[in-house]
């Protein structure tokens, strides 16, 4: 089954951001922590950090014309980006360490976390109505690797975030797997535990679609490159992964090395995915790649 | 009459000159041959002695000019990608040994094989190719991250049940400071004061006792080594792929690092000794022996020109 573009619409954001002071991944330092903020006209969101290390969330509602604050969980350690999601809900992203984020859902009636959840790369769709991320494992001590990448519903419960999970307040096994496909069960854990990893993530992270419908990743593993796309739909909450094998069809990273290869500026326009790849780690330049949507398949 | 036959002559021995072969290098060089001297070829030779990326110095030596015109003096690090200085700016040099230092921050990515050194002369061309080896494989400007070990000694507030057991999966119950345990899990290793280092490990989840979990039960390990089995001290890093698995060809274990800062001065030397599973990106992760509770106080090492220079 290949991939429907028809559906995969852009859309304009209906919110009209005033301010948004936020980091850029791959920065962590706690001792002089960056500016982070977010203001619409709905809204306004700062954060101060306090004398013990934590951080708190000092929120103004512009239309209600009142204030609270919210202490984000201890173990963040520095945070990077803040946003409301529709009018219920607020989103906190921000580094554990130097490579684990850890995101908070905040309920923005009673002003309490509802949520908090851990893994690598999160990025939020541009209508907040999804976080795409990879699954959390230990980065220290090299077992229990975890390649799972999967889809947190910032609309849904924490509960319903778990599915079939005796612990609902599992920071780990959270959202949807969307991919592997072999281990798309809802609440399953990957199961991908070995001590190498696999589908290791070859971009740099997670490119949404403007219109939150789909998002765009890549993951190579020995003669294996694979751009992933990955179409949702909000309304049934229900989802599809689409596979493309840029290896297999172009030969792309000699000596099975897929997993050394690089991709990035990854976007969709008009049916055709645009980005740039360096096959191996050993600086040659990057080539320009254009790939029709229609060469995408179902992931089985 | 008289005029034409001057004009003739002029315009000949301006010819004469044009293609004579001093005077059609200064045209390409804008060194001319002309010295004063008097034309004559001395035998120009080209050394490069050594050439040390730690150091930053490429030693050349240039001789046998004789009454030649001094020449400028180019040097090309040669790979996937190409990286060229003028020494001094392009100004002719003579005779002598001379100590070449690159802007290292200024040279790209890439593995480099060779440098080309070329010494541009009236007489022509003077080079040598001297092999690097083993490869200059040059990363770049990247990030350098840092991770230590959380140290329970150090984390204040209250203890919770916990369980520690060996690689039989004999479990033991314990307390454990809550800080402490929540930064072994989400770190993967930690220190304990009662039960020394301590490690996240799914290896027993299916003899867990009552209560226990991931979060609460670790996995005794005498020492904390890396993927390449040695203990990790200060100078030790993290990278990607895993440097200790057979097919992975860079980076390996013990491979030398050289860390340089803006202003070109080295910032310090290390070695490759663990894996790093989220350096995918490209960064380097730093151990360090601090100890600290939580990884508030272990921000970034900063961004660093780094070459990887091998064994």
């Amino acid at each position: 089954m290949a991939v429907s573009f028809t559906s995969l619409a852009e859309a304009d954001n209906a919110t009209t951001i005033i301010v948004q002071e936020k980091v850029a991944n791959g920065i962590f330092t706690p001792n002089a922590p960056p500016d982070v903020s977010y203001q619409d006209e709905k809204i306004k969101l700062i954060s101060t950090y306090n004398v013990d290390g934590s951080i708190t969330i000092n929120a103004e509602d512009l239309v209600l014309r009142k204030k609270f604050n919210v202490r984000l969980p201890d173990e963040l350690a520095q945070l990077n980006e803040l946003r409301p999601i529709g009018d219920e809900k607020i989103v906190a992203v921000g580094l554990l360490n130097s490579v684990v984020s850890i995101i908070t859902i905040i309920d923005h009636k009673t002003r309490m976390i509802v949520d908090k959840f851990y893994g690598y790369s999160p990025e939020i769709s541009p209508d907040g109505h999804w976080i795409a991320f990879q699954e959390f494992f230990p980065p220290h001590g090299y077992n229990d690797i975890s390649s799972c990448y999967r889809v947190y519903n910032s609309s849904a419960t924490a509960i319903e975030n778990r599915v079939g999970h005796n612990d609902i307040f599992d920071p780990q096994v959270v959202g949807t797997s969307i991919y592997p496909v072999r281990f798309n069960s809802q609440l399953a854990e990957c199961g991908v535990t070995n001590d190498e990893g696999e589908f290791i993530r070859i971009s740099d992270s997670f490119t949404w679609g403007r219109s939150s419908d789909y998002f765009l990743f890549a993951v190579g593993e020995a003669n294996m490159l694979n751009i992933i796309l990955v179409k949702l739909d909000r309304k049934n909450n229900n989802w599809e992964t689409f596979v493309y094998d840029l290896n297999k069809d172009k030969n792309i990273c000699s000596q099975s090395e897929c997993n050394l290869a690089r991709v990035k500026s990854l976007n969709l326009k008009n049916g055709l995915v645009k980005f740039k790849i360096l096959p191996t780690n050993k600086g040659e330049k990057p080539i320009d790649m254009l790939i029709s949507i229609d060469k995408f398949s179902l992931a089985q | 009459m008289k005029k034409i036959v001057i004009s003739l002559m002029t315009i000949s021995l301006l010819m004469l000159s044009f293609f004579h072969p001093d005077w059609r290098l200064s045209a390409a060089t804008g060194y001319g041959c002309d010295t004063g001297y008097g034309y004559g070829y001395g035998s120009p030779t080209l050394t490069i002695n050594s050439a040390d990326l730690v150091s930053n110095k490429i030693s050349i030596s240039l001789s046998g000019l004789g009454n030649l015109s001094p020449g400028p003096l180019n040097i090309e690090l040669v790979g996937a990608k190409s990286y060229f200085i003028s020494f001094e700016n392009g100004q002719a040099v003579g005779d002598g040994t001379y100590e070449v230092k690159f802007d290292r921050p200024s040279v790209p990515e890439g593995i480099y094989t060779n440098i080309i050194a070329t010494w541009s002369l009236c007489s022509g061309e003077v080079s040598q190719t001297y092999s690097l080896s083993p490869n200059w494989r040059v990363l770049g400007n990247i990030r350098h991250s840092q991770y230590n070990t959380p140290a329970e000694s150090v984390c204040s507030g209250p203890s919770e049940t916990a369980w520690v057991f060996d690689s039989e999966c004999t479990f033991t119950e314990t307390k454990l400071n809550s800080k402490f345990a929540l930064q072994t899990y989400i770190n993967g290793t930690g220190s304990s004061i009662q039960h020394g280092i301590l490690k996240y490990s799914k290896k027993c989840n299916k003899a867990y006792p009552k209560g226990a979990n991931a979060k609460n039960a670790f996995l005794l390990v005498s020492e904390i080594t890396g993927s390449c089995n040695l203990e990790m001290t200060n100078l030790y890093q993290a990278a990607y792929p895993n440097p200790a698995k057979k097919s992975t060809k860079f980076p390996k274990c013990g491979d030398d690092t050289l860390l340089v800062d803006k202003s070109d001065t080295n910032f310090a030397q290390k070695e490759i000794q663990d894996y790093c599973p989220a350096c995918n990106d490209g960064h380097i992760d730093n151990y360090t022996d601090v100890e600290y509770c939580t990884a508030n106080q272990v921000g970034d090492l900063g961004t660093f020109w780094t070459a990887n220079l091998g064994k």
